[in-house]
C-alpha cells in the first residue's frame, strides 16, 4: 500500500495487523487510507458487533492504537491519522 | 506463555518498522519482555507513552488469543514491556518524586497536587506513600488530566520538617 515508493513498513498494514489480531471477526476488517493535506488518513472498518474491541473502555484500545501508530508513522517521518469508522 | 508473548510483541514491532530484540522471561506472576536495541528511544516514547500503548496492545491481543482458543482467564499472566530498563528508572525518579511532595506537603499542611500521570505512574506514587502517617494519596480529574494529589492531615503533627532542598 506504499504510495511513495518508500520502502517502509505500510500504516495501513500495521493498523489491519492490530485490529484483526484484536477482534472476534478478522475476516471482516477493513482498512483504507488516503492523503489529505501533509497526513495520511487511515479508516478503518470492523464488524459491528467488534467495534467494542477496537475502542476499548473509554476508548483506551482506540487511544493505543493512535499512540503505536504515530510512532511508527514519525520514525518514516510522515504523520498518520487513525479513524475508526461506525 | 512466555514464547506467545514474545512473538506477540516481535510481530508488532516488526509491523511498526522498529528494529529490536525481545526476549522474555517468566515469574510467577507475570511475563516480562525487554526490548533493546537501537530504536527503544521510539518504543519508550514520551513519558513511556508508547511503552504503556505497546504494552496494553500486547495483553489485548493475548486475551484475545486466549479467548477464540478456550483458554481460561485465571491462567493467564499479566506481560509487562521494558525497553532498556525504563520502567525500573522511572519507577525510581517516581520515588523520588513521591517523597519530595510528601516532605513539601509535610512542611506546608497544604495538599500537594502531582502533574498528571498514567494510572501505571500513579500507582507507583500511591503505593510509595501508602504508610506516611498523617498523609493520605488520592487521584483526581479525568482521562489523560488525572492526577494524584498528596493531601497532608491538618491535625497530625509531623514535627520538625528537615529540608529536601529544590
Amino acid at each position: 500500500m506504499s504510495d511513495d515508493g518508500s520502502t517502509g513498513p505500510s500504516m495501513t498494514d500495521l493498523i489491519a495487523y492490530l485490529a484483526k489480531a484484536l477482534v472476534d471477526r478478522p475476516d471482516e476488517v477493513e482498512v483504507e487510507s488516503f492523503d489529505e493535506d501533509d497526513a495520511e488518513v487511515i479508516e478503518l472498518t470492523v464488524a459491528r458487533e467488534d467495534l467494542g474491541k477496537v475502542i476499548g473502555k473509554q476508548g483506551r484500545t482506540a487511544r493505543a492504537l493512535r499512540t503505536v501508530l504515530s510512532a511508527a508513522s514519525t520514525r518514516q517521518h510522515r504523520r498518520a491519522v487513525l479513524e475508526i469508522l461506525e | 506463555m512466555t514464547e506467545q508473548a514474545v512473538t506477540t510483541l516481535r510481530a508488532l514491532l516488526g509491523h511498526m518498522g522498529i528494529e529490536a530484540e525481545v526476549k522474555g522471561s517468566e515469574a510467577e506472576d507475570h511475563v516480562l519482555l525487554d526490548v533493546t536495541g537501537p530504536e527503544t528511544g521510539l518504543v519508550i516514547g514520551k513519558k513511556g507513552a508508547t511503552l504503556d500503548a505497546i504494552q496494553f496492545l500486547v495483553n489485548k491481543i493475548l486475551a484475545t488469543e486466549a479467548l477464540h482458543a478456550g483458554v481460561s482467564e485465571a491462567s493467564r499472566k499479566p506481560v509487562y514491556v521494558d525497553a532498556e530498563g525504563y520502567r525500573q528508572r522511572r519507577a525510581e525518579s517516581l520515588l523520588e518524586l513521591a517523597h519530595k511532595l510528601a516532605a513539601k506537603a509535610m512542611k506546608t499542611k497544604r495538599p500537594v497536587a502531582v502533574d498528571p500521570m498514567s494510572p501505571a505512574d500513579r500507582r507507583v506514587m500511591h503505593v510509595a506513600l501508602a504508610n506516611t502517617p498523617g498523609l493520605t494519596t488520592r487521584s483526581e480529574g479525568e482521562g489523560a488530566q488525572r492526577r494524584l494529589m498528596i493531601i497532608p492531615d491538618p491535625n497530625f503533627d509531623f514535627g520538625p520538617q528537615e529540608d529536601h532542598g529544590e
